[in-house]
């Protein structure tokens, strides 16, 4: 906020001053005016201005494009210095993709800022987190509630069927690497984050996001889903001779409870059929009458009681508190010729599964710093981040401890199960021998850890080369090592679970990526003449992304708990693959401004990329964009028009092929079989390779995607009112894709360009102050819109549709015609006069033909955040509402299974004929079966086929629509008489809370929408397989500064 | 300063023009191989037709030839039993076969002609010759003219055609690789134990050629294309294999086990596959032992069948019944012994006036026994016996005595060939029972779930989807899978 050093002098009529920005340097071309008077003058090159009045009490309106007003009192001094915070609203600084400083009149395509306290208010430890709800035209879902895991990120739609769809994320103008770690297995899923996860929110300043491409020229193909231009903390320098150092410390501790879970029902309690059968994972059994009932196994000639009645929260009694500490220390400082900045932060989270088996901790230390030599400067950073996590994997089987948890009958106690070493909650005697067994157990005896070390930063040399041209050296480096360790328990239980087997498992993994980016550019910046100035770079660039894994696992172990790869009878499977690419590009970008109200931005890129075929592998995309500042030129506008701005940019973007596509090779041999594979080498150690079944492909070209946008900034009521509005129509041509083709001719697929992919939308952001009172309450409203329509205009003739993942029962593709992301699976079989077929028990009957149930695009996205002010206190609500959407649910559909869904008491499970329902009933003369009216009811016996039926599929993809209380801060700032008696500078301390309602469709009982478990990719938007359960947070946060 | 930065410029553009090409030289996979000689192709491509031969497929033919049916406790593969296969059937299998062995064999088949390796050629030729074969027996018609040429000339969409046109061009082939073979006065590379069947002995391979062309005159007996003078020139030449021609390189290791045990066993639980009492009638009938070696007891104790398709009796459990015998390193048979005798026999039937038929018949009697382990044939074969050759004099009917007993020698074995011999020959014969009710000992029963048309069995599959989706030369899918193959003329 703002601040101002009074200065002890004489009093004077004639006050000078100085305007600096938030990093202290000064600010050209401020408008400081006497307060209800028209007496006023502008900065110059240095910020200084001088102002005479004749007013003893001056109060004076500083001003600046991109800055918040202020209005001082000047009393008596004569000299001051006047620090411009930037403003919240749309007429802000902004750095451009060039790492150029520019009002953002200037800029002619979309681009919002995000700044730190925004991130950092809701306490979370993840940046992109931080940002869910307040950007339009970004979607941010984070995967899981379990700590450490990723969040993934999409800036105007999903265009790429087969590669990355996540924007380039860009640390002070170097590329981070965002790959995420994780496994989508059914059998056990897991999601230890993405490379974002490894920045400390509270070393942010701002995030600006680029949504179109209009960066690519600088950042080469991969901006072309957009940018996440994060800009750290420096040090300030100061004033001559003087020293000042800055300390911030925060920390926050909140605390995480269960946001949803699904809804049970509570009449029906534990068998199958109607029968109270004691070994089912299930409560299709007589309603809970209450009355005392044996259960479990009969072990040592007893067997546990209890009443037969439902326990309503035994899930939910299975969850802990989860606790979430963060501690943050920054001290900046500098000298006339160079600053640095320092910070180390720690987070500390154990989730809400008992245990430490889903906890995350991650240290990271910051060091940067800058120095100036004369005519160069330099300056460099180090960061450093350390995680440790465990997730408790999802899915099906007796890993997941969830999944195991949901065939818990209604009448069961979960929590009595924790001593899994008890006669009768052993995994010998558990209750049940179907698939599942004790929770705990698994939680207890199953371990995966992971741990890595991110080590990023750049350096960075800016040289004075002559006249107006400098030179520039940036480069960027980024690397990463993880190791993933995961551990599964031998489990052989004897008697009748004897089913439910684990051989045991160890899997070690190390990962390493590495990222280096080198950039050369040459800036020249002129004034031609009093109204144009011209803004020219050129620079060259090289990018190199490289990959190692390592990994072995032995799928049979001997001692028991003894987790190493050499505990196991058998070879430990290893495999290795390293890759490597690289980019080299060459681009310029001119920028020219005539008076300051039109801006014209023209740039261009030739890529080199080493993934494409020698010949084709350059590239050439241009852009352009154009700002005009219509306020300034159209007279006679009415007086609550603030500013205007009208903007259009058109450009191109291509992109490189996934690595190592385009050859022919050989690969070791691995047969297929059903649910197996025959791999080499074999048990008499003969190795041997086979065709891989690829044809190369030399004609193979980049992609190019071609955008136009089209928008306005808007500010109205003296800056109250700001609006931004974008159109923008984004078509991406040639997406390389593995295209099938017959193994009749020896192989089977190819590489080729093979889609067209279309996103067109709007974006809106609103900005409304709706109070100003004087006693000091203000009322903000912002607020976000996004609609994107996603469409694949074309789509190779041998690809009928690609998939994305999905099922076999229910799958999830890209199709010609429609939106990325279409399910299709299951439906009922009709008959020629369109009735539902049903079998001998009258449960519907699947017909052999698939339906297209719908997709997964949003119909819009809209953040509403509310912010209100009264002196000291401050309180934010931020609103998060996703409309639309289809997502799969195997939540709903295990428990709709087990008979514990809501949705199984369906007519108080009496029986009932389907209506409209036909029974096949012989063959007519000409051999095709013949329909007869069905008049058998769904029995009790065949409820659960009935609420499970194939034909019923559809039933299992939901709504994904939901409304979310993202965020909530109440924080009291310490007034400055309080603060001056203590050592701080300024302290704060805040109530927050994070994700604490959900709302979503009567359909979505089961699951917060938001979840996946299919990992980063476009997959992610499937669904889930069981996923734990999301936590909603709340706590405290304790801000100081010094 | 003007230096400098014309330096930087001037290194930028050398790098751009001169310097490029190399740093970005580095898409060359460094995971996988993007060349290998023959020999490191040959096992792969050996297993790969081991995985097709030794389990799906094996697993359609135990049901089809009626030595298995399903558990009426399991449910895995009822539309193998009710004959109501889906047109994706086989997908996996189908690829394997051409985008893997097929392939890989044809790689083979060109590097080793460049390189003059004609035992590799040798080898090479006569496996694709036996899997294309196979392919053509069970699908009538395949892609085989134009077929894995994808990447040697880039035909994407080979065209179809039919056994009849592909068989001569087999024999042709297998002539071919042996003349090579035999009139090289180097034969290049040694294959030694990178032969995974005959441990690189080419004379086998040599005896294994001529025995697949023994093989495919009996499968065109019936039809047009019958080449008595051939078969008479092979029988006088006697050349034919002298042990059994089986993949046996697996271990008790999941991924390197026999490909039926791996998954149908170790991974399936073995709760689908139990004993057909077609088969199983017939040998209890007739006291063989090898039931007790083709079946395992039931996990409840004792031996016991069931009727072919009766699985939705739940009366029976599928834990009394008994269970095909294989094992986690059980070998793959491709040929064995008792199939060469088998083929001898009926050949010396047809066109040698039943010379040394009985011999050859029991030949195959003994060695089907001690492929099982068990000794003492004789006394099942010998005068008084329960399978004693008599020779009638009638073709057809002497005919039908070898077909009973090579029906029974393929069972766990090479059940597809079973299934083939019984389509060609009709024995054993298929029972006049109605559905529902089992034939006598002997006879064929219709599956009780059976989908087809009364009196109807299968004949052959439907195109897997996989190829007919994707090929665009004009193939059509076969209405339906009764309908006879080319050579099916009886």
């Amino acid at each position: 906020m703002s601040l101002f050093t009074p200065s002890l002098h004489a009093q004077s009529r004639s006050v000078t001053g100085k305007v600096i920005d938030e990093k202290s340097q000064p600010v050209m071309g401020a408008v400081v005016k006497e307060k209800g008077t028209k007496n006023g003058t502008v900065t110059g090159e240095d910020g200084s201005f001088s102002i005479t009045s004749s007013s003893s009490d001056i109060q004076l309106e500083v001003s600046y494009v991109g800055f918040a007003s202020q209005t001082i009192k000047v009393g008596n001094q004569t000299t001051l210095t006047v620090k411009l915070s930037s403003d919240e609203s749309l007429s802000e600084v902004v750095v451009t993709a060039a790492g150029v400083k520019r009002a953002s009149r200037s800029v002619g395509y979309a681009l919002s800022s995000v700044d730190a306290k925004e991130i950092t208010e809701g306490g979370d430890r993840s940046v992109l987190n931080g940002m869910q709800g307040k950007v339009a035209g970004v979607t941010i879902n984070s995967a899981s509630s379990n700590p450490g895991a990723s969040s993934r990120i999409v800036i105007r739609g999903v265009q790429s069927i087969s590669q990355g769809n996540q924007p380039l994320i860009v640390i002070d103008g170097v590329p981070m690497t965002n790959s995420s770690v994780g496994s989508t297995s059914l059998n056990g899923g897991f999601d230890f984050g993405n490379g974002l996860n490894a920045v400390n929110p509270d070393d942010i300043e701002n995030i600006q996001i680029l949504k179109g491409s209009s960066a690519s020229a600088l950042y080469g193909s991969r901006a072309a889903n957009g940018v996440v231009m994060i800009t750290t903390k420096k040090g300030s320098k100061s004033s001559k001779g003087k020293k000042a150092i800055g300390i911030d410390v925060g920390f926050d501790a909140t605390y995480s409870t269960p946001l949803r879970l699904p809804n049970l029902q509570n009449t029906y309690g534990q068998g199958w059929s109607g029968n109270h059968w004691l070994d089912e994972n299930g409560s299709w059994g007589p309603i809970m009458d209450g009355k005392k009932r044996v259960f479990g196994r009969e072990v040592d000639n007893s067997q546990l009681l209890a009443p037969y009645a439902p326990l309503e929260d035994n899930v939910r009694d299975f969850f802990e508190l989860g606790t979430n500490y963060r501690t943050h220390i920054g001290v900046n400082g500098g000298s006339e010729n160079n600053s640095f900045y320092a910070s180390y932060s720690n987070v500390s989270q154990d989730g809400i599964m008992p245990t430490d088996a889903d906890q995350y901790t991650r240290n990271t230390v910051a060091f940067r710093g800058s120095q100036n030599f004369g005519k160069l400067t330099v300056d460099g950073s180090i960061n450093l981040a350390m995680t440790n996590s465990q997730f408790v994997p999802s899915g099906q089987q007796e890993n997941s401890v969830y999944r195991n948890i949901l065939d818990i009958p209604r009448n069961m106690s979960i929590v009595d199960m924790e001593n899994y070493n008890d006669r009768f909650y052993n995994i010998d005697d558990y209750f049940t021998p179907y698939g599942v067994t004790n929770p705990y157990w698994a939680l207890y005896e199953n371990k995966n850890d992971f741990s890595s070390n991110k080590f990023f930063g750049g350096l960075n040399a800016k040289m004075d080369i002559i006249g107006d041209l400098k030179g520039v050296y940036s480069f960027g480096y980024d690397i990463e090592n993880h190791d993933i360790s995961r551990y599964e328990a031998i489990a052989k239980p004897v008697g009748p679970n004897e089913s439910v087997k684990n051989d045991g498992f160890v899997s070690e993994q190390t990962i390493g990526n590495q990222q280096f980016n080198h950039d050369f550019k040459l800036l020249w910046n002129k004034d031609i003449n009093k109204l144009i100035n011209l803004d020219v770079i050129g620079g060259f660039n090289l990018n190199e992304r490289s990959s190692t894994s390592l990994s072995s696992s032995v799928s049979a172990l001997d001692i028991a708990g003894f987790y190493n790869l050499s505990n196991s009878p058998s070879t430990p499977a290893v495999d290795r693959s390293d890759n490597i690419r690289r980019l080299a590009g060459l681009y310029g970008v001119a920028s020219a401004s005539y008076k300051d109200f039109l801006y014209l931005n023209v740039s261009a890129r030739n890529d080199w990329s080493s993934t494409l075929p020698k010949e084709n592998n350059s590239f050439f995309y241009p852009a352009a964009n154009l700002s005009f500042v219509f306020t300034d030129v159209v007279t006679g506008l009415p007086s609550w028009m603030g500013m205007g701005k009208f903007r259009i940019g058109y450009g191109a973007s291509g992109n490189d092929a996934p690595i190592y596509v385009i050859n022919s090779i050989y690969t070791q041999a691995s047969h297929s079989m059903p649910f197996r594979n025959l791999s080499y080498p074999l048990a008499t150690g003969t190795n041997a390779f086979t065709a891989g079944n690829r044809i190369k492909n030399p004609d193979l070209q980049p992609e190019i995607t071609k955008e136009l946008e089209i928008g306005t900034d808007l500010l109205f009521l003296d800056n109250r009112l700001g609006l931004e509005f974008t159109y923008y129509n984004r078509v991406t041509e040639g997406q390389i894709l593995q295209v099938p083709v017959s193994p009749g001719s020896g192989s089977s697929n190819f590489f080729a360009n093979a889609a067209t992919v279309e996103n067109k939308g709007v974006e809106l952001a609103l900005s409304y102050k709706v109070l100003r009172k004087e006693n000091g309450f203000n009322w903000t409203i912002s607020g976000n819109y996004t609609k994107n329509k996603n469409e694949v205009l074309d789509l190779d003739d041998a690809l009928d549709q690609v998939s994305l993942g999905g099922l076999s029962t229910t799958g999830y593709y890209a199709m010609q015609g429609m939106p990325i992301g279409v399910f299709e699976g299951n439906t009922y079989k009709y008959s020629p006069d369109g009735k539902i077929i049903v079998d001998e028990s009258g449960v519907p009957v699947a017909g052999d033909e698939k339906e297209i149930y719908g997709n997964s695009q949003r119909d819009f996205i809209m953040g509403i955040k509310n912010t209100f002010s009264y002196k000291q206190f401050s309180l934010g609500i931020l609103l998060d509402i996703r409309q639309g959407g289809l997502m799969y649910s195997n939540t709903k559909s295990m428990l709709s299974w087990t008979g514990h869904a809501i949705t199984t008491t369906y007519n108080d499970r009496k029986p009932f004929v389907v209506p409209n329902s036909v029974i096949e009933d012989g063959v007519d003369e000409n051999g095709d079966p013949v329909y007869v009216e069905n008049s058998t009811p769904v029995a009790p016996g065949v409820m659960h086929e009935y609420h499970t039926a194939d034909a019923r599929d559809r039933q299992f993809v939901l709504d994904k629509s939901y409304t979310k209380l993202r965020e909530v801060n109440i924080t009291y700032r310490l007034p400055n008489s309080m603060v001056e008696k203590t050592p701080f500078a300024g302290a704060s301390v805040s109530l927050i809370g994070r994700n604490l309602l959900l709302w979503t469709p009567v359909e979505n009982q089961f699951i917060d929408p938001e979840v996946t478990t299919f990992g980063n990719g476009n997959q992610a938007e499937f669904g889930e397989f069981v996923a734990n359960p999301t936590a909603r947070t709340f706590g405290f946060s304790l801000k100081f500064n010094f | 300063m003007k230096k400098i930065s014309n330096y930087i410029l001037a290194g930028i553009f050398t790098f751009t023009f001169f310097g490029c090409e190399k740093y970005l030289d580095v898409n060359t996979d460094p995971n996988n191989p993007q060349d290998v000689t023959v020999d490191f192709i040959l096992p792969a491509a050996q297993t790969s037709v081991a995985v097709t031969m030794g389990n799906s497929y094996f697993n359609l033919g135990g049901f089809w030839s009626q030595y298995y049916t399903q558990s009426p406790t399991a449910s895995q593969y009822k539309k193998m039993e009710a004959y109501n296969l889906t047109t994706d059937f086989f997908d996996r299998e189908w690829s394997e076969a051409y985008a893997g062995g097929l392939n890989d064999l044809e790689i083979i088949r060109s590097k080793s002609t460049v390189t003059g390796d004609h035992g590799y050629y040798l080898i090479a030729t006569l496996m694709q010759a036996y899997t294309f074969q196979m392919l053509a027996d069970l699908y009538d018609d395949i892609p085989f003219f134009e077929a894995l040429k994808g990447v040697s000339d880039g035909t994407l969409n080979p065209k179809f055609d039919n056994g009849s046109d592909i068989y001569p061009v087999l024999l042709e082939r297998i002539d071919e690789a042996i003349t090579r073979y035999q009139d090289a006065d180097d034969s290049g590379m040694e294959p030694g134990d990178r032969d995974l069947i005959f441990g690189g002995d080419l004379d086998q391979w040599v005896a294994f050629g001529n025995t697949l062309k023994l093989k495919m005159y009996m499968r065109m007996s019936y039809t047009s294309m019958a080449n008595p003078t051939a078969v008479q020139a092979l029988l006088s030449e006697g050349q034919f294999i002298t042990q059994d021609a089986a993949v046996t390189q697996f271990g008790d290791e999941s991924g390197k086990r026999n490909p039926f045990y791996d998954v149908q066993y170790d991974f399936l639980s073995g709760v689908n596959q139990r004993a057909s009492n077609t088969l199983f009638g017939y040998l209890e009938a007739n006291e063989d032992p090898r039931l007790d070696a083709i079946y395992n007891e039931s996990s409840a104790g004792g031996q016991k069948g069931h009727a072919q398709g009766d699985y939705d009796n739940l009366d029976v459990k599928g834990t009394d019944l008994s269970v095909p015998n294989i094992g986690p390193t059980s070998p793959v048979f491709l040929m064995t012994l008792a199939e060469r005798d088998f083929l001898i026999a009926e050949a010396e039937v047809r066109y040698n006036a039943g010379a040394n038929a009985q011999a050859a018949y029991e030949s195959g009697i003994t060695n089907s026994m001690l492929l099982h382990g068990i000794s003492g044939a004789e006394s099942m074969y010998q005068p008084g016996g329960v399978y004693e050759y008599t020779a009638t004099g009638d073709v057809e009917t002497d005919i039908g005595q070898i077909m009973m007993q090579k029906w029974v020698a393929m069972a766990n074995v090479n059940n597809l060939e079973g299934f083939f011999e019984m389509n060609r020959t009709h024995y054993p014969p298929l029972s006049s029972a109605p559905k529902g009710t089992e034939g006598g000992v002997g006879e064929l029963t219709t599956s009780f779930a059976s989908t087809l048309p009364e009196g109807k069995l299968p004949k052959r599959l439907f195109i897997p989807d996989v190829e007919i989706s994707r090929n665009s030369s004009g193939v059509t899918q076969v209405s339906n899978i009764y309908t006879k193959v080319w050579w099916d003329k009886k």
